[in-house]
């Protein structure tokens, strides 16, 4: 298992001693400026660099009042149009996958930019592909990859036009810092790939705007790309899974998945809400810092928790639904705060003191849901036959459910595959290689197309770079 | 496959000759020749053993609720569901729930590309001839169950399996560790919702052909009820519903 966990994050405070510091005024970067990652260093905006400057300029000018009815053909009459080859997009597909039809004479590598932020996170990554097939021989390279991520105050959740306003805001000094630590000049692009979606419209939207400005001023082709795709498609890169069953696990997602016919078929998927939106809305309930992440914390309080409550259990097929598990662990926990000592599992009916702690919740939760989560990975591998595991998405990173998922997987003796932090949560350099696939088999954008989708599904899009 | 688990299994079944056939989604699939408890008159005659292992990666009260609550509620509907008219399930003949294990009639036989269920038949893509029948008969089946106010709570083509009759293939559902009674229209509604994705995502190809004559058969087994058809349907489209609407946010 190829899961090196970047430890960057202090020792967390016990649930008490967070919630004194709640208490507090809490220490948090007004949602103007939103906060920064420990990796990122503050850019100046005031930076003279002209290149740099126009973008500013266009970022700026977006009014984003009004950002989900943003009319682009306004935009689109302001600029100039891109003349892109098309030839490709209408060629049917033929039995072995060339990734180098489209490639330009005398180079030996594929350069791309990958935009994203269709959530609370805003990343910017490069990557480089080299001519012919990936492999373990042929690997891309990430030569960067940048985010930011726009932390909330303990208790509540990002706001679509909070977090658009910090991408905005921070979206040129990433694209410049990921150029710079990657050492590449513009004329070494071959296209700028952004996120179309599934996500949050107004995030999206000011991230489609970066994209659009920088593709004209700096003369490139635009792919938009599937978040999910993205995820997909950089973690069987990074660590060489061939063909698995991929849990897709996130804020907004939770999908079983599996590939056939050059589609990324869902197998299996939530029925009413999202397992990290779940776990980052119990961890609202608590009251617990969103820094840096909800469930990095619950998954902190969990390891202290030893006790077991029973949690509803809703595994429906290779289904499986969540809110119900969650109004009920959020009654508990209000019924412990209150101190609603009638209630029985919280609170011992003689001694009428608490039984149960905050981590002891936590530690169920997590219990139950990765419980759900691995059964219907399981039920997934058996429909189809196999036995890989890929897991992505941000709640991947969590270490509890990859060793849940390690020991299913070996009593089918079979492999799991897993990322870290860079690659789990999301960020650009997923965006830059899927999109940068999708631009060698020749896809190309026509600009008023680069809009983006609140709503896109993994198996909408046709994986024409897999046979 | 584990081979702890096979011994596991095997340290249940003391004297008893078992193999593995296969490991489904949760259990360990066995045969044997020996009937736990009647003298085998047929030479050659199979049963299926059907041990649901513990699993590690559960808390191990959760692990022990489930199992036991699945083997039970598997044991209860197949007692339940035998014999009841135009249903076709295997008999159920031996249950230990503590540990797990279900003894079963063994249903179909080997084909082209391994057992008889749904699932290989459809995948196999030769006799297309008899698929419309047979889907047809699969959804009249899952109504008459719906009727009996039991939803089966995992329905793929995985858990249908066919079975000969005569020269034609017939329909039998198994794997009811997931089924539970209930006459709601939302339960029914969801569990045709399962059954229409698992379609899609395992038989893409074809997907909407078999989806359409699954609904038809399900319309034809209520019968004179239609009535009650049209409450599940009226609620079946707004689980969809939901499931398209439903945020995709992060
Ligand atoms: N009664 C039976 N007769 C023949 N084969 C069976 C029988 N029960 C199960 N099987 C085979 O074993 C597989 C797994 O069994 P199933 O009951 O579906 O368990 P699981 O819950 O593990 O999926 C089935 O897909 C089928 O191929
Ligand atoms: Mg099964």
């Amino acid at each position: 298992m190829s899961s090196t966990r970047h430890q960057d994050t202090k020792e967390l405070p016990s649930y008490e001693e967070a919630l004194q510091e709640h208490e507090r005024p809490p220490p948090y970067t007004p949602p103007l400026t939103g906060s920064i990652m420990a990796s990122i260093t503050r850019l100046s905006r005031d930076d003279p660099d002209p290149i740099y400057e126009d973008l500013n300029n266009v970022v700026d000018s977006t009014d984003f009042a009004d950002v989900d009815h943003y009319n682009y053909d306004v935009l689109s009459n302001a600029v100039r149009d891109v003349s892109l080859d098309t030839d490709g997009s209408s060629k049917g597909i033929v039995t072995m996958v060339n990734l180098d039809q489209y490639a330009k004479p005398g180079k030996h590598t594929y350069t791309a930019i990958g935009l994203e932020g269709s959530a609370n996170k805003l990343g910017v990554g490069i990557i480089r592909h080299n001519l012919g097939p990936l492999s373990q021989e042929n690997r891309a390279q990430v030569l960067s990859n940048v985010r930011d991520t726009y932390i909330t105050p303990p208790g509540e959740g990002f706001l679509p036009r909070d977090t658009a306003r910090h991408h905005r805001n921070w979206v040129v000094r990433l694209i410049k810092r990921s150029m710079e630590e990657a050492g590449v000049s513009r004329e070494e692009l071959d296209c700028i790939c952004f996120t179309k979606g599934p996500g949050m419209g107004a995030p999206l939207q000011s991230v489609v705007i970066a994209a659009r400005a920088l593709s004209q001023l700096w003369d490139l082709p635009l792919i938009g790309v599937n978040h999910c795709i993205g995820h997909i498609e950089m973690g069987r890169e990074i660590t060489g899974a061939d063909n698995p069953v991929v849990l897709y696990v996130s804020g907004g997602n939770t999908q079983v998945i599996a590939y056939s016919n050059q589609r990324y078929r869902i197998f299996g998927e939530t029925l009413d809400i999202a397992i990290g939106n779940c776990l980052d809305r119990f961890a609202r309930t608590l009251k617990i810092p969103n820094y840096p992440s909800p469930g990095y914390n619950i998954e902190q309080l969990a390891k202290k928790g030893s006790n077991y409550i029973e949690l509803p259990y809703t595994v429906k097929g290779m289904d499986l639904s969540m809110s119900g598990i969650l109004a009920y662990i959020d009654q508990l926990a209000n019924d412990l705060f209150k101190g609603n000592t009638s209630n029985k599992v919280i609170f011992n009916q003689e001694t009428k003191e608490a039984q149960i702690t905050v981590e002891d919740l936590c530690f169920s939760l997590q219990e139950t849901l990765f419980a759900m989560l691995v059964e219907i990975t399981e039920r997934a591998m058996a429909h189809v036959n196999t036995n890989q595991v890929l897991i992505v998405g941000g709640v991947g990173c969590n270490e509890r459910l990859q060793k849940m998922m390690e020991d299913m997987v070996l009593d089918r003796k079979g492999s799991i595959y897993a990322t870290d932090e860079r690659f789990c949560i999301d960020n650009g350099i997923m965006i830059a290689h899927a999109g940068l696939l999708e631009f060698r088999m020749g896809k190309r954008f026509e600009l008023k197309d680069t809009v983006c989708t609140q709503k896109f599904r993994t198996d909408e899009v046709l994986v024409s770079w897999r046979d | 496959m584990s081979d702890h688990l096979v011994e596991l299994a095997k340290s249940h079944l003391t004297n008893i000759p078992v193999s593995l056939i296969s490991q489904g989604a949760e259990s360990l699939i066995f045969t044997t020749t020996t009937h736990p408890y009647m003298e085998t008159s047929d030479e050659g005659q199979q049963y299926i053993v059907k041990f649901r292992p513990p699993k590690k990666y559960r808390h191990p009260q959760l692990d022990a609720q489930l199992t036991k609550r699945r083997t039970l509620a598997e044991a209860r509907l197949l007692q339940r569901l035998y014999g009841a008219d135009g249903i076709s399930v295997p008999s159920i003949i031996a249950v230990d729930a503590r540990n797990g294990i279900l003894w079963l009639e063994y249903i179909g036989q080997q084909i082209e590309n391994g057992v008889s269920s749904l699932k290989n038949y459809l995948w196999l893509e030769d006799s297309k001839a008899d698929y419309e029948s047979l889907l047809r008969a699969v959804g009249d089946m899952i109504a008459r169950l719906h009727q009996m106010g039991i939803v089966h709570g995992d329905l793929t083509t995985s858990n249908v399996m066919l079975q000969k009759h005569g020269s034609q293939w017939a329909p039998c559902l198994i794997d009811f560790g997931l089924g539970f009674t209930s006459d709601l229209v939302e339960d029914k509604a969801v569990d045709l919702y399962v059954l229409e994705r698992a379609i899609l995502s395992t038989h893409p190809v074809h997907s909407d052909n078999y989806n359409s004559w699954l609904m038809e058969g399900y319309k034809k087994g209520y019968g004179k009820d239609q009535g009650k058809f049209k409450q599940v349907m009226k609620r079946y489209e707004d689980v969809r519903m939901r499931g398209r609407k439903r945020s995709m946010l992060g």
